[in-house]
């Protein structure tokens, strides 16, 4: 290698290695929330904010192989063990924000469905995997066993597309999901769901940004994406 | 590498070393971690829940594959007779869903043949629905690798001598017996490696499946689905099922060079 080939080589790493953003990461069903809190954050805060949006368990397989990400908000509990397991939460994690279960039905509920019962005569069904969070908690719902999907998706907002586009008929994911275009939402209720927040790294800039969350602007973020703060 | 006696590397041949043994580390090392990492130990069980997929895969795929000749070597054969601009376009098309990202393929298919897509709506008045089902799986699957055996059959077919085709004109052969005694064989090394590039190509594919097809165990869930899933149960399951999917690229690969080198 030309020493001219050595130092560009250099640069290019070099400039991979510089890290002052906070990044957080975020579950399917938050990607409306952690917009405005990038741009809140970076505004009040004067740091700067990188959102990740993926499956919780797809971020948490990244950060065990070593990606920098700072912030975690998973849509479940379990899905931060892994990562207590390997010792790499600095902070016992705790709720942010919640969210609740409902039906996803098309706009203007066209088959008329009221409840988890008349689901089951709904031939185009989709539900989440067990896999993965949203999947966890409506695999806990009484009667489940019942249904009878045509696909098990892999993330919240992969299902309610379904139902958007007119794949499907009908499905189960989070109450704040009634705000995509094309779908409706039916709370189920006693059906709370949480988001659970696993910082990863012990900073300054890291406990002002989850000051941040906890605060007015960051709850109101959560709550104007349809989801419930934690204060309330 | 061979060289002549005595000849001594010059800077640009080292070079050239140098870059081409970076470029065999990077390719071959993923697939040497992923052995390194596997988990050995309790691999089989780790692997059970690729089966099924695996299967599901190859069916398939398989499927896709003989309709990829059947429709695909007509369209490879016109091509490489033509000439023109138009033909040149359709060429062009070809390429398309080989360099669209498969979700956008997937978004595409979903467009065209899905519940409320144009053709999609038609169909399933006559009782044929693609979205989560197996021909749903194939039609996505198929999308995504057809041009790539029409490609390679095509170069096949333009390397065939014209002087063998107007031999068997003249011993009074029809265009059926033409393609069959002589095009046929003296091609079948283009077309077994088109076959092979693009039956691996479907075994492969992920995002034009899960966006099209959805994700149904024994319906529509193949094994690169599985492997996704695998990962949310945890990265020993996912590493064991990816075994699978390395296991069945290298036998493709091995097929696919066979064709290849017997051209």
């Amino acid at each position: 290698m030309r020493p001219g080939t050595v130092v560009m080589l250099a640069i290019l790493f070099a400039g991979c290695a510089g890290n002052e953003s906070i990044v957080i990461a975020g579950a399917s069903s938050l990607v409306g929330a952690l917009e405005s809190i990038e741009s809140g954050a970076e505004q009040t805060l004067g740091i700067e904010v990188e959102i990740d949006i993926a499956g919780s368990q797809t971020h948490v397989a990244a950060m065990i192989a070593g990606a920098p990400i700072d912030v975690l908000i998973a849509a479940d509990r379990t899905t931060l063990a892994p990562l207590e397991t390997a010792g790499m939460i600095e902070i016992e994690p705790r709720p942010v924000a919640f969210n609740q279960l409902a039906i996803i039905v098309q706009t203007g509920n066209p088959l008329g469905i009221a409840s988890l019962e008349s689901l089951e005569s709904v031939e185009r069904l989709v539900l989440a995997a067990p896999e993965v969070p949203v999947g966890r908690y409506t695999s806990r719902l009484d009667g489940i066993e019942r249904l009878h999907p045509i696909s098990w998706e892999t993330s919240a907002r992969q299902l309610v597309a379904r139902i958007a586009n007119g794949e499907a008929d009908a499905g189960i994911a989070y109450v704040s999901d009634g705000t995509v275009a094309g779908v409706d939402a039916i709370p189920l209720a006693n059906t709370e769901t949480s988001y659970w927040i696993g910082v990863a790294a012990e900073r300054s800039d890291l406990r002002s940004l989850i000051g941040y969350l906890y605060a007015e602007d960051g709850q109101r973020a959560f709550s104007e994406a349809g989801l419930k703060s934690a204060a309330s | 590498m061979r060289r002549r006696a005595g000849a001594r590397l010059d800077l640009a041949g080292k070079a050239a070393i140098v870059a081409a043994g970076s470029a065999v580390l990077f390719l071959a090392f993923p697939v040497v971690a992923l052995l390194i990492q596997a988990p050995w130990s309790t691999l089989i069980r780790d692997m059970r829940p690729g089966w099924n997929p695996l299967w599901l895969s190859v069916v398939v795929s398989s499927i896709a594959t003989v309709v990829a000749l059947v429709v695909g070597l007509p369209l490879a054969w016109l091509l490489s007779r033509a000439e023109g601009r138009r033909v040149q376009l359709v060429r062009g098309l070809l390429l398309v869903p080989i360099v669209l990202p498969p979700v956008v393929s997937g978004v595409a298919l979903t467009a065209a043949y899905g519940r409320r897509g144009m053709v999609g709506a038609l169909a399933e008045r006559v009782g044929i629905v693609f979205s989560f089902t197996t021909a749903g799986a194939v039609v996505a699957v198929l999308f995504v690798s057809m041009p790539l055996l029409v490609l390679a059959a095509e170069a096949g077919f333009r390397q065939l001598e014209p002087g063998y085709l107007e031999m068997g004109k003249t011993l009074g052969l029809g265009p059926w017996q033409r393609a069959r005694s002589i095009v046929l064989p003296l091609t079948r090394n283009s077309i077994l490696a088109g076959a092979g590039l693009a039956w691996s190509r479907a075994v492969g594919e992920f995002g034009a499946t899960i966006m099209f097809a959805g994700n149904r165990p024994g319906v529509t869930q193949t094994l690169p689905l599985a492997v996704f899933l695998g990962l949310e149960r945890g990265i020993d399951q996912a590493i064991a099922i990816s075994l699978l999917a390395v296991a069945v690229a290298v036998a493709a690969a091995a097929v696919t060079r066979l064709g290849w080198a017997g051209r």
